[in-house]
């Protein structure tokens, strides 16, 4: 494997995924069993339903809940929670105080990151045509083609097809060049494999401008740093979406998208509450108004500070795994998305004992429950969602996992 | 306040009961608390945003209900840890169980999120390729029959990829079954019902229930699973008073692991983009057991005299009739209807309507316009219903003390309309 496809396969969503699937299985043997969490009182809400809350060695993945809540986040969702408004009305004026405070022509909240996938897809097909809003996903008579680099498969190709769009697709200049027709709606690109693919941003962005075709950079966990949340709109991609729940630290239902302002406008008509493919993608005023907040938050956030405490958190894991036989513990940054310092325990032992499926379920069952996430046969703990001393907590369990070999 | 020009005894009989309202302490409070100077500024008006007062109910686009404080308090506490979602759902599901004799549920994004997912479910079932193939459903059970037609949310059935059979009465039902059905949708209650749910067990094809608005009564979530319905939905966000972009979907097991297996955090899933985070799914939690425990006698009566309030209020305008009455066909709360002679006043339904909205604070009412509504939904449907326009307030979604706010406006728009109609 390329040392370029080594780094995008870390921590990614997708990497995370098998595991979980795995995690699932086994989480249900000991569900009924689990009962009380050490985590804290609060935790009682889930420990009646015999679920177990877990420290987050993963990240800020969808499948444990995304982020934690900011205060300012939750006040704002408890204040919206008081008033009616009306909800078309609610995402026009949230979005153009988001537009206003990121710095881009327009911005709205979707129903997640997916969710801002379709949406951006029907605004590219319909132009905003309420008549053809409502027909979808019927695309007859409509431009219906999205073009995707091979590489850029992302495991999200179905929020594309449930607007009925065609996905075509492509692997060099000549292929894309070709593959534009005036039926072309839109053109798909993967923040995070931009290394994977022949074509590079910039090359995408020109040939669309030139091809008059929107271009779409899904950019779901790519913050921080928070100047990717105007630099993408800026470099000319048309739409840029990004997950609220994660870096964000936004609702976790909830996400962005942003760019050019007749294609948000179109797609604040494609979303729940209007009927027809996105009512099913329903986002609240509670939510709506925790992504303002959370936005707000976002811009004035100390991010260095952030960055710096989570790279300390790093470091006192790998010093106190420094002395454990068979384990090599580094620290390792992902390029693109889950910026932040994450730490990477390789065997240096030929036998890998304790095996890693051991650990990763070891500490899964354990109490309090921990998941971790994995790279290549190797674990990759993400510390940037852990609280107080819960790194510690991890830390010491991996020693005495690794100690018991 | 000026005595009304038309003084008769009737006239003053109505008045005598309107007239202590109008210095009803404890509920003059409430409206302040709520509208008054100090409650200007909020959340919402610093972006622009006019919230307003809630006669019409519980709508999406009106953004549903209120959380009730036990809903907010679980999305609180939800939001201090991290869970894993799959293990969440589960969870949440056995609790649904408990609560319906439901063999198992779930919390979707809301109602439409859940049909969404129930579909995809009947069509692919568990099976990762054919989870990962929708929404093309090559080799796939592909048909859904809508009995009772199509309706303003088969959207959700057809994103994952369905294709909509229509059949409107039971026979129709019967023979529009076949080889590719993948499921029944059904809004039908009661008898209706009961031989649909019959129908679709004879031909052994899963049977889903809409009914978005169908709680309260909690009775329902029982109900269906005694009938036999294979699945049902409740929206989370209107009676309910859960998060607003949540919805519950109940019951046969494997049918809601298949729902599942199409639904978020599974990426790949045609239903991903409907999420629901852990937040809403213990919201919805907290608002189901909420409404197990609700004394709704005691609702009803408190809502009721909300509208009966405002119906003395109203009924001191001559010419105005009023009634109250309890609608059967979602959001069945006590509603006072207002009509007066529109020719003879040269004042619409619309035109008060607009009145409302435009005052301050802003009150939304029901009439027969639903900004909400595709407007292809009804053009040149000759069966769609052509009801009399009126307004109508529907008392549920008002907070206490601003039903003297909607009753003292309404008045004054409609005694202004009434002698503007005169000179």
């Amino acid at each position: 494997m390329s040392g370029i496809l080594g780094l995008m396969n870390r921590s990614t969503r997708r990497g995370f995924l098998t595991k979980t699937a795995a995690g699932a299985a086994l989480s249900s043997a000991v569900g009924s069993a689990a009962t009380k969490s050490t985590i804290g009182k609060t935790a009682d809400v889930y420990a009646r339903l015999g679920v177990r809350p877990v420290i987050n060695g993963v990240g800020t993945v969808t499948v444990l809940g995304g982020s934690l809540m900011p205060p300012e986040v939750i006040q704002a969702m408890n204040e919206a929670a008081q008033h009616f408004v009306n909800i078309p009305e609610l995402q026009k004026k949230a979005g153009a105080r988001i537009a206003e405070l990121i710095g881009v022509p327009g911005a709205m909240v979707t129903a997640g990151a997916a969710s801002g996938i379709t949406v951006g897809t029907a605004a590219c097909v319909s132009l905003g045509d309420s008549q053809k809003i409502q027909r979808l996903p019927d695309t007859s008579g409509m431009k219906n083609e999205v073009i995707v680099q091979k590489s850029h498969h992302s495991g999200y190709e179905a929020q594309m097809l449930v607007v009925g769009a065609k996905l075509v697709w492509v692997e060099t200049h000549e292929e894309l060049d070709r593959a534009i027709n005036e039926r072309t709606a839109m053109m798909f690109f993967l923040n995070k494999y931009e290394p994977l693919g022949k074509i590079h941003r910039d090359d995408w962005i020109r040939v669309g401008k030139a091809r008059g075709v929107p271009t779409f950079n899904d950019a779901a966990a790519d913050v921080p740093p928070v100047a990717h949340l105007k630099r993408y709109v800026e470099d000319g991609f048309d739409l840029v979406t990004f997950s609220g729940g994660k870096g964000m630290q936004g609702p976790q239902a909830a996400g962005l998208l942003l760019g050019r302002k007749d294609l948000i406008d179109a797609g604040q008509q494609c979303i729940s509450p209007n009927g027809g493919i996105g009512r099913g993608m329903k986002v609240g005023k509670e939510e709506i108004a925790g992504m303002v907040a959370a936005v707000e938050r976002y811009m004035k956030l100390d991010l260095d500070a952030e960055y710096r405490a989570v790279e300390h958190r790093a470091d006192e894991v790998i010093q106190a795994l420094a002395g454990v036989r068979g384990i090599r513990a580094t620290k390792n940054v992902p390029e693109i998305a889950n910026h932040v310092p994450h730490v990477l325990v390789e065997w240096t032992a030929k036998d890998r004992k304790p095996a890693i499926d051991d650990v990763v379920r070891e500490l899964r069952e354990g109490e309090p429950p921990i998941a971790i996430g994995t790279l290549d046969g190797n674990l990759l703990l993400s510390v940037w969602m852990m609280r107080e001393s819960e790194h510690r907590v991890v830390a010491k369990r991996l020693k005495e996992i690794f100690a018991k070999g | 306040m000026t005595a009304p020009s038309t003084f008769d005894r009737r006239m003053f009989l109505k008045w005598a009961s309107a007239l202590p309202l109008l210095g009803y302490m404890a509920v003059q409070d409430a409206a302040n608390k709520l509208w008054g100077k100090d409650a200007v500024e909020n959340i919402y008006t610093r972006i622009g945003v006019r919230p307003f007062i809630n006669a019409r109910g519980t709508w999406t686009y009106l953004s549903g209900s209120l959380e009730l404080p036990e809903v907010k308090a679980a999305k609180q506490a939800a939001a201090g840890h991290f869970v894993e979602i799959f293990e969440l759902q589960r969870g949440a599901g056995r609790r649904l169980a408990e609560l319906s004799g439901a063999e198992s549920g779930m919390v979707a994004s809301g109602a439409s999120g859940a049909i969404a997912s129930a579909t995809a479910g009947c069509m692919a079932g568990t099976d990762p390729a054919k989870v990962w193939q929708l929404p093309d459903t090559t080799g796939m059970k592909g048909e859904v029959v809508m009995h009772g037609g199509r309706t303003p949310f088969d959207s959700a059935v057809r994103v994952p990829g369905a294709k909509l059979v229509l059949a409107y009465s039971h026979d129709e039902l019967a023979k529009a079954i076949g080889p590719n059905t993948a499921m029944i949708y059904t809004t039908a209650l009661g008898e209706k019902l009961e031989k649909a749910i019959a129908i679709a067990k004879n031909a052994n094809v899963p049977l889903l229930l809409d009914d978005a608005a169908g709680i309260p009564p909690i009775e329902n979530l029982k109900l269906y699973a005694k009938m036999g319905a294979d699945m049902y939905t409740f929206s989370g966000g209107k009676g309910l008073a859960g998060p607003q972009c949540s919805g519950i979907l109940l019951g046969r097991k494997h049918l809601i692991d298949a729902a599942l297996a199409n639904s978020p955090p599974w990426e790949g899933a045609v239903c991903r983009a409907m999420k629901v985070g852990k937040e809403e799914i213990m919201g919805c939690l907290a608002a189901v057991e909420y409404w197990m425990k609700a004394d709704l006698g005691a609702l009803n009566r408190q809502w009721g005299e909300r509208v009966a309030r405002i119906q003395k209020l109203v009924d001191t305008v001559p010419g105005v009739t009023t009634e109250i009455h309890v609608p059967q066909d979602g959001n069945r709360y006590p509603t006072l209807r207002v009509t007066w002679d529109e020719a003879a006043w040269n004042f619409s339904v619309a035109d008060c309507d607009r009145k409302l909205r435009e005052g301050d604070p802003r009150i939304e009412v029901l009439t027969n316009n639903n900004p909400s509504l595709v407007t292809a939904v009804h053009e040149g449907d000759p069966k769609a219903p052509r009801e009399p326009n009126r307004v109508a307030i529907v008392s549920m979604t008002l907070q206490p003390g601003e039903e003297l706010i909607v009753g003292r406006r309404l008045r004054e728009i409609l005694n202004d309309a009434r002698k503007g109609s005169k000179s």
